[in-house]
């Protein structure tokens, strides 16, 4: 044994030292490249590089300073995970092909890479020039131990191994197409609708395949048979060094947040920092050489996109407002204000000041104007500077009516900790769409060699052709060879599908659906049903929403009757309409430059909930603005809606049912607590597996063995492990009257520091203290088959008398409770979990199932408030048993109204 | 009858010995044991050889080593029959980053057997931080969630995600599964999108997914190590799940022997102290 | 005794109040309190993890110092533990670190091989168990043979009764476990579910007290 530890030290050794060995600096990273976000208050900077793949590096650091002096590393940012390439595979030596690579150097950034053949012409003039001929590609990254041999330099270029493999080239590659191409040449399939058709390889691929193993640059011949048949390459292996191309573009925004200030005309200096190893006993990394930069607060930038109808029908003006740039969202702009001019104001600099909103806005509609009126827009941003748009004209157009919400309003959103408000309206809708298919589906095969139709992709859309001799074949076409199509059956399936566009307001549940006289209902609200086996023929399908009593929705868009035509395969979607909400939100309701865009709803919602980052600016008062959009720029603007404010709510209404069945659990609790206190007594049925505790001690006593004592494997906030610990207490003072030695082997350390505080407790009550010793309450491990191992061996070891096993188990109970079996201990187990007491029951003695867990304490106890829970407990076992037959009965009769009923108090 | 009384207490080695001689003989000697095709099981095959080469089938291995032995037959059954087919396959490991050990070498080792081209027939899209919103975003744009496949190339760049923009390109996912991953799935990709999902799922949590199995929000189940073993009869290449299979066939009833011959061993006893 | 008894029960009544109070009020404060209840939950739990991992060393050096019966086990413990300690600093615990290989190669796969012992164990455990001594365990045995024929197809193969329409026994074990198994089960957990409140219930009025010593 002692050599064996020997040993073990060595083999310790051995793998320390290894770890310890230093490793070599990673190069320098690229420098950053840094952006001034145009039209920002100078409060955003862009950092760019290149991470080089052959970089070994697992992160980098981005570093900023205001003297260039004293850096701060301001964000970390992760590299890509390096996938290593196995060494020297042989698909990878291209020194055969003969490719040279030169470098051309270029302003201001990396050269860039050009890799040329070399042929007996142009060899010498390559090398004249610094080509360095190629040996190797490698498409992956490979091991540190060889990226040091030589050394790493980096171009720009994108450059493929290109394999090809006329096996692949060749191979059938099944297109779809419409039936109604084949309807178009004269060919009849009794195809259900699309045909998968097979083809003769590609001319131009087989082209591409026959040119054989090569290197080629991005573009330098067809891109998608590039990718195809090709692998970027990462880097080029010359005699001296390696050239490495493949880059992941990194990027980082140094924006003002709360943790980070930024003003604008202020000078900042960057660097980014590439670790290699961030360990706490060893760093190596490497700096970028510094950038410096001044953010500057720009003149707002006006919208790019603006386009203004005048409304015909009223007399009125739209105004469509859009910033399209990519960096619009880092624009400070604040307010809009539109000026009427007369069209010879070309500089903008006249006219009156008619309207002035957000800079959020997206529409604005102005009354009472002129066709021929003529606008332009002052745009300001949040540091005061100013801007100005061209003029704007008039496009003049009949715009149709878009429909605003109904019934719209803004409240509190309920049952939340104060950071919503939900905007709602009616009316609740059943959308209702559906698909006809067939029933039984046959996939059919047909050769079509002999027949010369061609396919023909074009850039309008695919087509065929039927070729009646080889010189009509047009350029590009390739030969039909087989078709394959399903063909119906008899009996077709009518596929529902459907939405309810409801808010919380209508409680609806779910769609029912009535197809002449049969009924289908949808309880999970899947938003899917299906009429199976129907056969062709015209169906009257009625549909309706069912609400959380039981009933239906009753306005008209709620319940749906349609036709539906079986006789053919066909499918008719969903219809929502084309209109979609914008929401403002402002403080002013007369003053429109107070209101924001917020967000946009679907025609098909009936909610908008404005969701707030924090509790105290959810609760000023707002009102809200709703701009209904339609297609063709229709705009219709509501009202304000409100006052409104976001409200912390002080009860969860949707947790009414549990709220009243805790109330009346503590109510009887009490009762009987109460009763039990004044003395009554109380009949409680016996538990055999209790009774059998003690049996198991007097036994363990009578052997002089020692019992072992388990907590499970849950922590100390399980119910379960707390009631382990209550009967240990039990277990531990009866263990200590006997003079009994007790292990607890922990699996949790904060159930250990309780179970020896119960055990200590339990020795000094049994008044041997003396006894106590604390090393055999004791922590094992945190991870559940070593926990078992370690339990196991002591069960062996110690050949414990008696085991206990209570609280929470898992896969490791049998393992457990087998092994004390088979030593031959009495077995006492309680477990709620239910996947493990089959486990306890077959190989322990005695097994306290689920609850009986719980009331063992309360059994081994004489207080007579301990009685007159568990007496509690049983009288409400008593009214869940009775609740269970009821509901039950209710709902295997159709009476739904019973399950409803704890819905509709809120419950699910 | 002293013999007979010796069968109420088998020394528990050897039951060991035999139970080991039953689960590692039927590796090496195969009965072929026909499976019956449960319906669950039927509907996912159904489902795949109905697709054609234009579809598209994305399998998420979100399991870890410890359920391998059960979901990985599942995971080679479904791969092998997409591959059998034509039909793209594209694996990720959307809540399950252990999975991905377990799931990539499969996959090449398929692919090179059915002589399938990366990023043509099928890709790689690895594990990425997410979860749950990773389902979401494959909804709005498949592109822009994955950005790029395990091993970098931008999903753009390959013929087989390029024309994929979401779940309208996506024919059914296949989740692999230890745990409750299929819900998220339900929830995210099948409530939201009408994404068709099929699960494989360990033959301990099998059973909690029959009711979505009933409400029809998943097309089909395979459940354990069974599961797999039906599928690979269906697709006619019995291998490990079948042998598995085999082998937990003989172990059952190795096991039910032993009751049996205890029970007799029992009776016996109980009949020789009645006298 | 006004330490070591009631101000705990005080604390234990208080907070098993105000977070039972907690639940029903999704108020912004009944919010950042729970969050803050949760981190106290985490630092104190760290603090755990301290004491287990005294008590741990403290157990095994003292086992080793005394050479006490089976020392070099716990020596064995001790050199694993610092191992694994040693390799988490030195290396990190990223993938392909020293770290994360032990722990794979050794740790995971022992794991595995005690998991797998589950075999033999469940197989000496149903031999022993499953004894038709009365009626109700012929029932269980009846049960337990059903379902382990149904889940292999050797039991759909000695199913030669399906010829004449009646389940086979992969059907009969599949109605098992959904019908029988499942409403027992429920019950369980309904039990299990009262038993819990009720215990939560007595632990917050003080009743049971049992964890803090004597009665």
């Amino acid at each position: 044994m002692k050599r064996l530890t020997f040993v073990f030290l060595l083999l310790l050794i051995g793998i320390i030292i290894p770890i310890g060995a230093d490793e070599s600096n990673p190069p320098k990273p690229q420098t950053p490249q840094l952006m001034d976000i145009p039209g920002d208050g100078g409060t955003n900077v862009l950092l760019q590089w290149r991470h080089f793949e052959t970089v070994p590096g697992i992160r980098y650091d981005i570093l900023r300073s205001e003297d260039g002096v004293k850096f701060e590393v301001i964000s970390p940012l992760q590299t890509k995970t390096i996938t290593y390439e196995a060494q020297n595979q042989p698909e990878n030596d291209v020194s055969e092909l003969g490719y040279y690579i030169l470098l051309q150097p270029q302003e201001g950034d990396l050269p860039k890479a050009k890799v040329i053949k070399g042929t007996d012409a142009n060899r010498d003039s390559l090398i004249a020039a610094g080509a360095k001929k190629i040996l190797r590609v490698e498409l992956g990254v490979p091991p540190l131990s060889e990226l040091t041999k030589i050394p790493n330099k980096f171009a720009l270029g994108e450059f493929y191994r290109v394999i090809p493999d006329e096996k692949i080239a060749k191979r059938p590659e099944p297109i779809t197409v419409s039936k109604k191409l084949f309807d178009r040449i004269g060919i009849k399939t009794p195809s259900l609708g699309n045909v998968t058709i097979e083809l003769t390889p590609k001319e131009k691929e087989l082209e591409f395949v026959h040119k054989g193993k090569r290197i080629l640059a991005a573009g330098e011949d067809d891109m998608p048979l590039i990718l195809k048949y090709g692998k970027q390459i990462v880097s080029f292996v010359t005699e001296d060094a390696r050239y490495t191309v493949k880059y992941e573009s990194m990027q980082f925004l140094d924006r003002k947040s709360k943790n980070r200030d930024m003003k604008s005309g202020k000078h900042y200096v960057y660097k980014i920092r590439l670790y290699q190893k961030d360990i706490p006993i060893s760093k190596i990394y490497m700096d970028s050489d510094t950038v410096g930069i001044t953010p500057q607060d720009e003149p707002p930038v006006v919208p790019d996109k603006i386009t203004a109808f005048y409304n015909r029908k009223n007399g009125s003006a739209v105004i469509h407002i859009k910033n399209t740039s990519s960096l619009a969202s880092f624009y400070d702009n604040k307010s809009y204000t539109i000026f009427k001019t007369t069209p010879d104001d070309t500089s903008c600099s006249k006219g009156t000041q008619i309207y002035k909103i957000g800079a959020s806005a997206k529409a604005v509609i102005l009354d009472n104007v002129d066709s021929t009126d003529v606008f332009y827009i002052l745009v300001e941003d949040e540091g005061g500077q100013q801007n100005k748009t061209g003029l704007i004209n008039l496009t003049p157009a009949d715009l149709k009516d878009v429909p605003l919400p109904q019934n719209m309003r803004v409240l509190d959103y309920e049952n939340d900790r104060g950071q919503k408000i939900a905007l709602r309206w009616d009316p609740p809708t059943l959308a209702v769409g559906y698909a006809v298919e067939d029933v039984a589906k046959k996939m059919m095969q047909e050769k079509v060699d002999s027949k010369n139709i061609y396919y023909i992709p074009t850039e309008s859309g695919d087509s065929l052709f039927v070729a009646k001799d080889s010189a009509e074949i047009p350029q590009g076409a390739r030969k039909v060879l087989e078709l394959s199509y399903t063909v119906p059956g008899g009996k077709k399936v009518l596929k529902i599908s459907y939405q309810m566009w409801a808010n919380s307001d209508d409680k609806a549940l779910y769609g029912e659906f009535k197809l002449d006289g049969k009924v289908k209902i949808d309880k999970d609200n899947t938003g899917e049903l299906q009429f199976q086996n129907i056969s062709a023929g015209e169906y009257t399908l009625v549909g309706h929403i069912i609400k959380n009593n039981g009933g239906k929705l009753k306005n008209p868009e709620a319940n749906v009757e349609m036709k539906v035509d079986a006789t053919r395969i066909h499918i008719v979607p969903i219809d929502v309409p084309p209109y979609v909400y914008y929401i403002y939100r402002g403080t002013d309701p007369k003053d429109p430059s107070t209101f924001v865009y917020v967000g946009a709803a679907g025609a098909d919602s009936r909610e908008y909930i404005d969701q707030f980052n924090d509790t105290k600016t959810a609760e000023n008062t707002y009102y809200y603005i709703v701009q209904a959009v339609g297609p063709n720029g229709a705009v219709t603007q509501s009202d304000p809606l409100g006052p409104v404010a976001a409200k912390s709510n002080w009860f969860d209404t949707s947790k009414v049912v549990i709220f009243l069945s805790t109330l009346i659990f503590i109510i009887v609790a009490f009762f009987f607590i109460y009763h039990a206190k004044r003395g009554r007594k109380f009949y409680i049925r016996p538990i055999a597996g209790i009774v059998h505790i003690d049996e198991a001690l007097g036994r363990a006593t009578e052997m002089g063995k020692p019992i072992i004592y388990i907590t499970g494997l849950g922590f100390i906030d399980d119910i379960a492990t707390l009631s382990s610990i209550t009967i240990l207490g039990r277990v531990a003072r009866k263990a200590a009257e006997y003079q009994c030695k007790i292990f607890v082997p922990c699996y949790d350390p904060l159930v250990m520091i309780v179970s020896q505080e119960t055990v200590r407790n339990a020795f000094m009550d049994a008044g041997r203290p003396d006894l106590y010793n604390e090393e055999n309450i004791y922590y094992i491990a945190a991870q559940q088959f070593a926990y078992a191992a370690a339990v196991a061996g002591l069960m062996i070891r110690e050949k414990s008398a008696a085991n206990f096993f209570m609280g929470r188990f898992y896969a490791e109970s049998l393992i457990l409770a087998e092994t004390g079996a088979s030593t031959g201990a009495i077995q006492v187990a309680g477990t709620d979990d239910m996947t493990q007491l089959p486990f306890f029951i077959t190989s322990c003695d005695y097994t306290l199932i689920g609850e009986e867990l719980y009331a063992a304490s309360a059994y081994l106890s004489t207080d007579p408030m301990q009685r007159g829970s568990l007496k509690a407990q049983d009288f409400l076992k008593a009214i869940e048993m009775i609740l269970l037959v009821v509901g039950s009965l209710a709902a295997t009769a159709g009476m739904w109204w019973f399950t409803n009923a704890f819905r509709a108090l809120g419950g699910d | 009858m002293d013999f007979l009384a010796k069968l109420e207490k088998v020394d528990r080695r050897i039951i060991y010995l035999i139970i080991t001689v039953a689960v590692v003989l039927p590796f090496f000697f195969r009965m072929g044991l026909p499976i019956t095709i449960s319906p669950e099981v039927k509907s996912v095959y159904d489902y795949i050889d109905g697709l054609t080469p234009s579809d598209c089938v994305f399998i998420s291995g979100d399991y870890d080593p410890q359920v391998d032995a059960e979901l990985s037959p599942m995971f080679d059954a479904i791969v092998r029959h997409c591959f059998e087919k034509n039909v793209k396959v594209i694996v990720a490991n959307v809540f399950n980053l252990q999975g991905i050990g377990l799931v990539e070498p499969r996959l090449k080792k398929l692919a090179e057997e059915y002589h399938k081209v990366y990023g043509v027939d099928y890709a790689f899209l690895g594990w990425k931080i997410g979860g749950s919103l990773l389902i979401m975003g494959m909804g709005e744009s498949f592109k822009k969630t994955w950005e790029t496949d395990y091993y970098g190339t931008r999903l753009g760049d390959m013929p087989i995600t390029r024309n994929i923009r979401n779940y309208d390109d996506i024919s059914l996912v296949a989740d692999l599964t230890g745990g409750g991953a299929y819900n998220a799935w339900i929830v995210y990709a099948y409530v939201q999108y009408h994404q068709k999902i099929a699960a494989g799922i360990t033959a301990v949590m099998a059973a909690d997914a029959y009711p979505q199995l009933q409400a029809g929000q998943l097309i089909g189940l395979l459940g354990g190590l069974r599961g797999a073993a039906e599928y690979e009869q269906l697709i006619k290449h019995p291998a490990l799940g079948s042998v598995g299979m085999e082998a937990q066939s003989w172990a059952h009833i190795a096991i039910i022997l032993f009751i049996i011959l205890g029970n007799i061993g029992y009776y016996a006893v109980k009949r020789k102290n009645k006298k | 005794m006004f330490w070591k008894k009631k101000v705990p029960l005080l604390i234990v009544f208080i907070m098993g109040f105000v977070m039972a109070v907690q639940y029903f009020v999704p108020s912004d404060f009944s919010k950042k309190f729970y969050d803050t209840y949760i981190d106290w939950a985490i630092v104190i739990g760290i603090f755990g993890g301290v004491l287990g991992f005294f008590s741990f060393f403290r157990v095994h050096i003292h086992k080793v110092s005394k050479q006490a019966p089976n020392w070099q086990f716990s020596l064995i413990s001790i050199l694993c533990a610092l191992l694994m300690i040693i390799a988490a600093l030195l290396g990190g615990r990223g993938s392909g670190s020293l770290f994360m290989k032990l722990f794979l190669y050794t740790s995971a796969a022992i794991n595995a091989t005690v998991f797998s012992l589950l075999a033999f164990y469940i197989s000496s455990a149903a031999y022993r168990a499953f004894r038709a001594r009365s009626t109700q365990a012929l029932a269980l045995l009846l049960a337990a043979v059903i379902m382990m024929l149904g889940r292999v197809p050797i039991g759909d193969s000695i199913s030669f009764w399906t010829a004449w329409g009646w389940p086979s026994i992969n059907e009969i074990s599949q109605w098992i476990l959904n019908v029988p198994n499942l409403a027992a089960k429920r019950a369980i957990i309904l039990g299990v579910g009262l038993g819990s409140l009720l215990m939560s219930l007595k632990i917050i009025l003080g009743i049971e007290r049992t964890y803090l010593g004597s009665e």
